[in-house]
């Protein structure tokens, strides 16, 4: 469909199970948090998050 | 119940095996290590063997299992210290681990890991954090 996936979150059980079954995730790009996975996305678009105004 | 340590180095995460591997040990080890690299956000998985004199087929699985696992969590696996006797039998019985790097020392797994980690943010992006 032309978009990329990436898989976040994924629980320590959750890895082991998908080794155990023999899953095959491909290339799919996996990370363990969504804030990683996030910031891939966020470069892989070419955008950045900036901040608006100083903190005081 | 016995556990193997697991200690932190920066961000990688060090697992030196020094006892026979049973079932349960094994088991444990996968919990406690997958869920370590979750918690600690580890970018890689440093495996100390120059304890064992043999390494079996479950050992080698095993091996080859927690590189999988770690891998689905972003954090790459390298053997380190394989005696010369368990290299010739690994070769000699067939068993390939998949996905599974060696080193010679510590220091050279370390840095394996540092330029894998520093490829990979280049190609992917890197979190500051």
């Amino acid at each position: 469909m032309g978009a990329e996936c990436m898989i976040s979150g994924i629980r320590p059980q959750i890895a082991q199970t998908i080794v155990h079954l023999g899953v095959d995730i491909g290339d799919v790009l996996t990370k363990a948090t969504l804030a990683d996975a996030f910031a891939i996305a966020l470069r892989r678009s070419g955008l950045t998050v900036t901040r608006a105004r100083a903190v005081e | 119940m016995d556990r193997i340590p697991i200690l932190k180095m920066g961000d990688c995460l060090l697992v030196t095996i020094q006892v026979d591997m049973h079932d349960r040990l094994a088991l444990t080890l996968q919990d406690d290590l997958t869920d370590r690299i979750v918690r600690s956000r580890a970018r890689g998985v440093l495996i100390d063997i120059s304890s064992l004199e043999i390494v079996n087929s479950f050992i080698g699985r095993m091996l080859g299992n927690i590189a999988a696992m770690a891998r689905i969590l972003d954090a790459e696996t390298v053997v380190v210290g394989m005696r010369p006797a368990v290299a010739i039998t690994l070769v000699e019985l067939g068993l390939s681990m998949p996905g599974v790097r060696t080193a010679l020392s510590v220091e050279k797994g370390i840095g394996m890991l540092r330029s894998a980690q520093l490829q990979r943010e280049s190609l992917n992006g890197s979190v500051e954090r």
